[in-house]
């Protein structure tokens, strides 16, 4: 039994085609996910519903065996799930370390200095002090990226969730972003997930699913 | 408290709005405090004029009804005033006794004669009895149709002129007043009147004792513990020793000495006593009266009016009760209540005015004050949409982005509140001094527009002829007695119109301000926050997800 386990989920957006029908995934710790589909299959919609953002009807998600759906889900979601976006959904007029330590705040864990753990945590996706204190505005792409993920991983989430993570990126920051995700995965033993197109991403997976296909392919 | 530390920062973040918020919550906040200060300052004022002002009231003998009846009856309006229904002490005393009432008082006014001594006499009349013919109009009583004539003095009952027809009224030289507490001594209350001599009596004081006016003391040499004889006017036989406790001097007195066509006119030949005593000797003289004759061949000596009481009211919203208690209790139909309740509430007009004024600008502040900050904060919380998403979805629960938000406004309206009482409070005592001003010199101006088209000479706050000397015997003379106090107080205000204006107010911030203030507050505070608390309740968090690229 993984983490996360998805049962013959079905959804669609208010009496619409449905997006996602008779999903079954599962999910364990210390491997790395890519789920691929083309535009428009519906992978940031599965994203927001194993985040808990969005509430399904048919089938269920079990996060550690249980339902998510009847789980405080505020705190699933700032403790147990670090969710990086497609677009990143940082605050733009705070700095990179108030960014995480907003999401420290919301976790409510007991953290001493939250400040020194930031700083830490954004030292290892690879952003210095002084990136650190700058607005997220004034910040690349890839830096963003980076903040995202230095937010997601915080708090010390079991699940590290991904949207396109290497979308914008070039090749060469979306390896690095990749090589940290396989860390995480192997060092840390989180469970990483990486909703994506891309074959690069793909390929440097432990396992793909392929949602046209509902199947396994590696 | 994150959420608090957020809110602070994120209150920093944002100073523009959060500045555009303050100066909207200090202009709600100094108008309320101005406007709040000066309600609960005339609050005060009011309360404090209605313990130190009293509603007074006394009872009138409407002649005109009485003419009005006689006439429709079709019987002789000169007969009709001849049995002019009288009040007696224990009518009075009866009518004290009422619920609505504080206290009473009473004066009764009698001329009399007096054997041993002159009065002060400057009119070149014969000192003697006056007698009057016929019906007394006492509104012209110092007319044509008065005679002064020597009295006869064959003893017994006495009527120079009861060969004529018609009543025959007699008046001593000396105008007696009995007084049933020294409340009611108006002039000694204001001190237009004051003992230099010896002391008043006390009050309860029942005996034949008086104080008499120091030119009438002057002029027959007496001293405190001197003796007068009063003689009834209908029976010289019957005497009265009074023993003189006090002389007074009047300041009131002298003046334009020709209008006093009798000596009792002349407040010189005023001689105070109790109400007790001289009523004694009225009842008696009445009694001889009965006896005379009757009808329109009746003798009549004294007063007919000759009891004035003085009601003092517990509430100014009990006049009408306290009529309808008076006719429950046998009042006679022709006396009507008079009051100085349009003198008392004329005093608190601006005050009142100021006060409604203050509560409907108070009401006006808050309704704008509270539609701009709702304005400002449902543009704010559109802004804020994309953070509010945000927030929820790191993980941040409904109620505690709402109590963020909640919090950032309850700062800013907080600190900007503190700022605009402050401003608020210093502002309220010059704001409410200058706006009662104003209601009182409009209140002024049309007081002496109204003294001019009487063709008063005087200017607002000018003296008037004073009633006292002017009007005769029979006239109503209730200003004095039921106008008093007021008077008293309105000369020293140097006013006399009846109505003693409140023109100064000393608005303060007390307890209950503060507390209104911070209602206000709280009130603002949920009003305008209740519109990001609706959104953020209402907010997908999904739809951060979708909505943006
Ligand atoms: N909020 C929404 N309301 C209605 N339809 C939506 C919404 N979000 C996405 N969709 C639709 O659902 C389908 C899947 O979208 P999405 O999950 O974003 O695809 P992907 O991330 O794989 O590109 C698309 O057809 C999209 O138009
Ligand atoms: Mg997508």
């Amino acid at each position: 039994m993984g983490i996360l386990t998805i049962e013959h989920l079905s959804y669609s957006y208010d009496g619409r085609k449905k997006v996602l029908d008779d999903i079954n995934l599962e999910f364990e710790k210390g491997k790395t996910y890519a789920i691929i589909g083309k535009s428009g299959a519906g992978k940031t919609t599965l994203l927001s519903l194993i985040s808990g953002l969005a509430s399904y009807k048919e089938g269920r998600i079990l996060y550690d065996g249980k339902d998510i759906s009847k789980i405080d889900k505020e705190k699933y979601r700032s403790r147990n799930i670090g969710v990086i976006f497609q677009n990143f959904n940082l605050l733009p007029h705070l700095t990179a370390l108030e960014n995480v330590i907003l999401s420290l705040d919301v976790s409510e864990l007991k953290i001493k200095d939250k400040k020194k753990h930031a700083l830490e945590i954004l030292g290892k996706v690879g952003l210095d002090e002084e990136k650190a204190k700058r607005r997220i505005l004034k910040l690349s792409g890839g830096e963003q990226q980076r903040v995202a993920i230095a937010r997601a991983l915080s708090y010390d989430p079991d699940i590290i969730l991904a949207d396109e993570p290497t979308g914008n990126l070039d090749r060469e920051t979306a390896q690095q972003v990749m090589e940290i995700f396989k860390t995480l995965a192997r060092d840390y033993n989180k469970c990483v997930i990486i909703v994506t197109h891309s074959p690069m991403v793909s390929q440097s997976v432990d396992v793909v699913y392929s949602l046209q296909k509902d199947e396994k392919i590696q | 408290m994150y959420v608090v530390k957020n809110a602070w920062k994120s209150i920093v973040r944002s100073k523009g709005r959060n500045i555009l918020i303050g100066i909207v919550v200090v202009l709600i906040a100094v108008s309320s405090c101005v406007a709040l200060a000066i309600r609960s300052s005339a609050d005060k004022v009011v309360e404090n004029f209605k313990e130190t002002n009293d509603i007074t009231a006394t009872v009138r003998l409407d002649r005109m009804a009485m003419m009005r009846d006689a006439q429709t009856r079709g019987a002789d309006i000169r007969e009709a005033l001849v049995d002019i229904p009288t009040l007696t002490i224990e009518e009075i005393k009866k009518y004290g006794t009422s619920k609505y009432l504080k206290d009473y008082y009473y004066t009764i006014e009698a001329t009399l004669d007096a054997k041993d001594i002159e009065p002060v006499d400057i009119s070149g009349w014969i000192s003697g009895p006056a007698i009057i013919r016929g019906f007394n109009n006492p509104d012209r009583n110092q007319g044509g149709n008065q005679e002064g004539t020597q009295g006869g003095n064959q003893g017994g009952i006495r009527n120079p002129f009861r060969d004529f027809q018609g009543p025959v009224i007699m008046f001593g030289n000396f105008r007696v007043r009995g007084y049933s507490s020294t409340s009611a001594m108006t002039e000694f209350v204001n001190g237009t009147c004051k003992i230099t001599e010896g002391s008043m009596f006390e009050d309860g004081e029942t005996g034949n004792v008086c104080v008499i006016t120091d030119e009438l003391a002057k002029l027959n040499d007496l001293t405190v513990g001197s003796k007068i004889t009063f003689t009834n006017l209908l029976d010289e036989t019957k005497t009265y020793e009074f023993t003189v406790v006090g002389i007074y001097t009047d300041t009131s007195s002298g003046g334009d000495s020709r209008m006093f066509q009798n000596p009792f006119s002349d407040s010189a030949n005023t001689i105070i006593t109790n109400a007790d005593a001289l009523y004694n000797i009225v009842r008696e003289a009445q009694e001889l009266s009965e006896s005379s004759g009757s009808g329109g061949n009746r003798a009549f000596t004294n007063l007919i009016n000759q009891v004035t009481p003085t009601f003092i009211l517990k509430d100014p919203d009990s006049v009408d009760a306290f009529r309808e208690d008076l006719e429950k209790m046998g009042l006679n139909q022709y006396f009507t209540l008079e009051t100085n309740l349009d003198a008392f509430k004329e005093s608190l007009r601006p005050i009142n005015n100021l006060t409604s004024f203050a509560t409907t600008f108070l009401l006006l502040v808050l309704a704008i004050g509270s539609v701009i900050l709702i304005v400002i904060n449902f543009i704010n919380i559109r802004e804020r949409k994309y953070e509010i998403g945000v927030l929820r979805a790191i993980g941040m629960k409904k109620h505690k982005v709402a109590l963020q938000f909640v919090s950032e406004l309850f700062i800013v309206t907080f600190i900007a509140f503190i700022v605009g009482s402050a401003i608020g409070s210093a502002a309220s005592v010059p704001t409410a001094n200058f706006m009662l001003k104003n209601q009182f010199n409009a209140r002024q101006e049309q007081q002496q527009r109204i003294n001019r088209n009487f063709g008063r000479f005087g200017e607002f706050g000018d003296n008037r002829p004073d009633v006292r000397s002017g009007s005769g015997i029979f006239g109503p003379r209730f200003e004095r007695p039921a106008f008093g106090r007021f008077q008293g107080i309105n000369e020293f205000f140097g006013l006399r119109s009846g109505a003693n204006y409140i023109t100064q107010i000393n608005a303060v911030i007390n307890a209950e301000v503060i507390a209104q203030m911070a209602l206000i507050g709280i009130l603002l505070v949920l009003f305008s926050s209740s519109v990001a608390i609706i959104f953020i309740l209402r907010f997908e968090p999904l739809k951060i997800l979708s909505n943006r690229s």
